[in-house]
């Protein structure tokens, strides 16, 4: 009876046993800086598994190559950032810098699971401008005790050594695919292979560059002036509001009502700001019941709002953000349907192709939990690090850049044009600009 | 149906009194005498081998546990309060023997698993750092129905086992599970002569509802309180991050076996023997209410072989009882994401121990005997998470029984000892996650600690205390002391402390 009960057991299925899973990463120059001899062995190359959220750092050897012999298997995201002194910089290329140079490239969502797989990435040099992104608070105040979106901002600062002016400064907020990564179905026509829109899909597109050298805007606004009305100084800032109103007191909204606050130490006073959004007068908009203009505060002016009735960050992080500068009018620049769309109608949404070539900072956010996260809107020579504020949606906290140096009192903020090594978090949004981390 | 199942057999296990063997609290006064009643009821061929033909025992019992000396996966502490009936019942050409019990169970500070059991064995769950309080409830149900095809040499019965267990967690992520298992287990007996031999097949199959949510919405998506963050727990390394915090899972489970047995007796001595093979296939994946299908994300199969023997001889002077059991565990999983199986368990558990009463009129002491041999391996080959760990436990105990006047009384005093024998823990850094630190590396010192532990019982059983029934108590404690001082992981987000104290204390009827 035993030997019946022992055969039965021993004859069950054989498993398909799973093979130990490596990853080697060979780090190389981008085209453009392909002449010049930086040494990889300085290139540090970061694997973040997006299931497990293990992350993985090592250094490359000096053939720029990296083995992780054992990591789960998984989707990875694979960063490599390469930090070049100024004075080595200045040597090799030939060309003057005053700070080190930061090469970042990045691979997003790459599959991990055979026994051995091989990956490269291209490091390249970012932009580095005198507009920077200094603080964004997209995350708003908790819905109930706080003041929810109504509380958000974003501060610009100058980083230069000089005056800048912030007249027909834009700011946009970029258009994208926002749904998770491991939801998308990778193989409908207008999506690349990172997940994100191929723009040369899109309706009367003929530019095939249309994803690599430009950015399209979903909502864009601009600081009036007439040139050098706006003055900001070295190492100071201006913060743009989306309704500029002390939101830790009560007020009355358009429809009447007065709007409270049940925890006012969770918002934050943008009686002070120096520029405001206000979309009550927006063509084809329907007013939203709390955004208020307030005639003590310059308004922006409007060249699309996108899907929001005011300036609405999307508080769980699925935002990338863009500023820049331009001689010529927006108003006259192409605008080009989402490349999801197969017919034009009478409702079709047009999003503002602008050159990448204008562009003075860019900032990708990203959804903190990695197993949510979204395809990144901007490629690696606009930012090639996401950054969130660790505590998520609604939780108060604000994204703020980190100082790298101070030169005559001047703070000089940490620019290196990826997000998550430049900026940091702060747990209560500051509004007096005078907050350094 | 659960209703039905808990009225009848309550029915079966109290309402015919019982006599003629003798009255039915001595079948529990005796520690061998405990082990035959507790072998009777386990399947068809056992219960037409035993003498006891009617008797009935009920218990309310109270439980608990405290102490850091533990698991990381479980409670530090926890009570149960239960409500526990069994009974055998003889009627025409039929035996019955039927069991019911209810129990609430309180734990404490109890993380990384949001399972409805305790089992360290089975992946595919949910865990999170955060440990919190669980509030479960289970009822248990079964019994075994014999009848007689043939006199004296034909049976056919079947043994109904039915299980429900919720559990709640409260605070953030809170899980609340509901589960249940039914087996059935339809057998043939023959009689030759006094040898009886029974062959039965295994069929069961229930299901998990798992659902995984917050109260809090701050917790829910945000990464500034990983404590808070629900992982989904692939094997033993290997772990997910879940998209969203709020989960809804459902678990079927398919059971299949064999069951073969004996009875019997040779000279003086009464023998039992059982050997039963089971093939578990737990099947995880996302309950769709629109479909008729779910949809299936990964399997664990699991076979399991168990063998037992108990042997009773009995004479004038010494009764003596020796008892062996062996269980081999082969487990693996089917992820169906990686196409291929990542963790494996195997486990083999080997017990045997020996008793010898001394037979006296009123006093009778009883010695003993036991070792335990448990092995356990672990690969989860996604993570490169390679755990083994094997321990031998000895023990000896001694008991007494006084039976003197209207009463009887017996005590019982336990001393075991467990070694760490073979062990060896193999995990890269840069496989080491959350998971790692908190539970492989805390459990592999626990599992390879050595301990002294030690356990005592007293109980009286009252003959005169109601007219219908006998009636008596019973209470036990336990505890354990971790003998070394050596972790092995500096980087244990979790350490074990030095001690771990159980008690239970029950009202007991015997009908």
């Amino acid at each position: 009876m035993v030997a019946v009960v022992i055969a039965g057991a021993s004859c069950k299925k054989e498993p398909n046993e799973l093979q130990a899973v490596s990853l080697k990463v060979t780090v190389a120059l981008d085209q453009a800086l392909s002449g010049y001899t930086f040494n990889l062995a300085d290139a540090e190359i970061t694997a973040t598994n997006l299931t497990s959220g293990k992350v993985n750092t090592a250094k490359a050897d000096a053939s720029g190559v990296v083995n992780f012999s054992s990591i789960s298997p998984g989707n990875y995201d694979v960063k490599a950032t390469l930090t070049v002194k100024a004075e080595d910089y200045t040597t090799i290329t030939g060309t003057f810098v005053e700070d080190d140079v930061v090469l970042n490239g990045t691979l997003t969502n790459k599959t991990v699971s055979d026994a051995s797989t091989s990956l490269n990435i291209d490091i390249k040099a970012g932009r580095v401008g005198g507009w920077v992104f200094k603080q964004i608070y997209y995350a708003g105040s908790h819905t109930s005790n706080g003041a929810s979106f109504r509380d958000q901002f974003i501060e610009i600062y100058n980083n230069s050594n000089e005056i800048l002016y912030a007249d027909s400064l834009y700011f946009a907020q970029v258009e994208g695919v926002n749904t998770r990564l491991s939801s998308i179905d990778f193989s409908l026509p207008y999506l690349r292979s990172n997940g994100q829109y191929d723009w040369t899909k899109s309706i009367g597109m003929n530019d095939v560059n249309a994803n690599e050298n430009y950015t399209y805007a979903r909502s864009l606004f601009m600081i009036p002036g007439t040139g050098k009305q706006h003055a900001v100084l070295p190492g100071k800032s201006i913060i743009i509001a989306g309704t500029a109103l002390n939101h830790k007191a009560p007020f009355t909204n358009n429809t009447g009502k007065e709007v409270t606050v049940k925890d006012p130490s969770l918002t934050v006073d943008l009686s002070g700001a120096d520029f405001e959004v206000y979309l009550g007068d927006f063509p084809g908009n329907t007013p939203l019941a709390t955004d208020m203009d307030n005639p003590a505060i310059t308004n922006m002016v409007n060249y699309a709002r996108g899907v929001g009735k005011d300036l609405i960050l999307d508080a769980t992080g699925r935002d990338a953000y863009v500023l820049f500068k331009s001689s010529q009018p927006v108003s006259a620049w192409k605008k080009y349907p989402s490349p999801d769309e197969t017919s034009i109608t009478t409702s079709t949404d047009y999003f503002y192709q602008v050159p990448n070539t204008l562009l003075l900072d860019a900032v990708q956010i990203q959804v903190p939990l990695e197993t949510s996260r979204i395809p990144r809107k901007l490629h690696d020579g606009l930012d090639a690090g996401p950054v969130f504020v660790s505590k998520g949606q609604y939780s108060s906290q604000s994204l703020i850049r980190k100082t790298s140096k101070t030169v005559n009192g001047r703070v000089v903020l940490k620019d290196t044009n990826n997000s998550a090594n430049d900026f940091t978090e702060l747990n209560t949004p500051d509004v007096t600009k005078s907050v350094f981390k | 149906m659960k209703y039905l199942l808990s009225v009848c057999l309550i029915g079966i296990s109290l309402h015919f009194p019982a006599f003629a063997q003798g009255s039915a609290d001595s079948l529990y006064f005796f520690k061998q005498e405990r082990a035959l009643t507790a072998w009777s009821m386990s399947n068809g061929t056992q219960l037409l081998n035993s003498a006891i033909y009617r008797t009935g025992k009920a218990d309310i019992s109270f439980s608990g546990y405290d102490g850091h000396f533990r698991r990381a996966q479980q409670a530090e502490t926890g009570t149960e309060a239960q409500v526990y009936t069994e009974g055998i019942s003889t009627l025409n050409r039929f035996k019955f023997s039927g069991y019911f019990s209810f129990g609430r169970v309180w734990q404490d500070s109890l993380a990384w698993s949001a399972k409805g059991t305790g089992d360290d064995m089975t992946p595919y769950y949910y865990g999170s750092i955060k440990a919190g309080k669980f509030e479960r409830l289970a009822y248990e149900m079964g019994g075994t129905a014999v009848y007689v095809l043939v006199n004296d040499r034909l049976y056919a019965g079947t043994n109904l086992n039915y299980r429900y267990r919720s559990s709640t967690r409260s605070v953030d992520p809170r899980p609340e599970i509901d589960q249940f298992d039914l087996e059935i287990a339809p057998e043939l007996s023959l009689r030759l002569g006094k040898h009886l031999f029974g062959a039965a097949v295994k069929l069961g199959f229930g299901s998990e509802n798992i659902n995984v949510d917050y109260k809090n919405p701050d917790f829910k998506l945000s990464l500034g309180y990983p404590d808070r963050i629900n992982y989904y727990l692939r094997g033993y390394g290997f772990l997910d991050k879940t998209r969203h915090g709020a989960q809804t899972d459902v678990k079927t489970k398919r059971l299949s076996g064999a069951l073969v047995n004996y009875a019997g007796s040779a000279g003086r001595f009464d023998i039992r023997f059982r050997a039963d093979y089971s093939h578990l296939l737990e099947r995880n994946g996302k309950e769709l209410t629109n479909s008729s299908r779910d949809t299936i994300s990964n399997e664990f199969l699991l076979n399991k072989l168990d063998a037992d023997i108990l042997m009773t001889g009995r004479s004038e002077a010494v009764n003596h009882q020796l008892s062996a059991t062996f269980s081999f565990f082969d487990g693996y999983d089917h992820d169906l994401r990686l196409r291929a199986s990542s963790y494996f368990y195997n486990r083999t558990f080997v017990e045997g121990s020996y008793l010898a009463r001394l037979v006296r009129k009123e006093i009778s002491p009883e010695f003993g005997a036991g070792i335990i041999y448990d092995a356990v391996q672990r690969r989860d080959i996604s993570s490169a998470h390679f755990v083994d760990h094997s321990v031998v436990e000895p023990r000896i105990e001694t008991n007494l029984y006084l039976s003197k006047g209207k009463g009887k009384w017996f005590s019982g005093v336990q001393l075991a000892y467990r070694i760490p024998v073979a062990s060896s823990i193999s995990v890269p850094q840069s496989q080491e996650t959350v998971f790692t630190t908190g539970v492989v590396y805390p459990d592999y010192d626990y599992h390879t600690s050595s301990a002294v532990g030690i356990s005592g019982e007293l109980g009286y059983i009252a003959h005169s205390f109601l007219k219908q029934f006998n009636a008596g108590i019973t209470g036990g404690v336990s505890y354990w002391s971790r003998t070394d001082e050596q972790l092995s992981f500096a980087n244990s987000t979790f350490v074990m402390g030095k001690s771990r104290f159980s008690f239970n204390a029950s009202l007991n009827f015997y009908f």
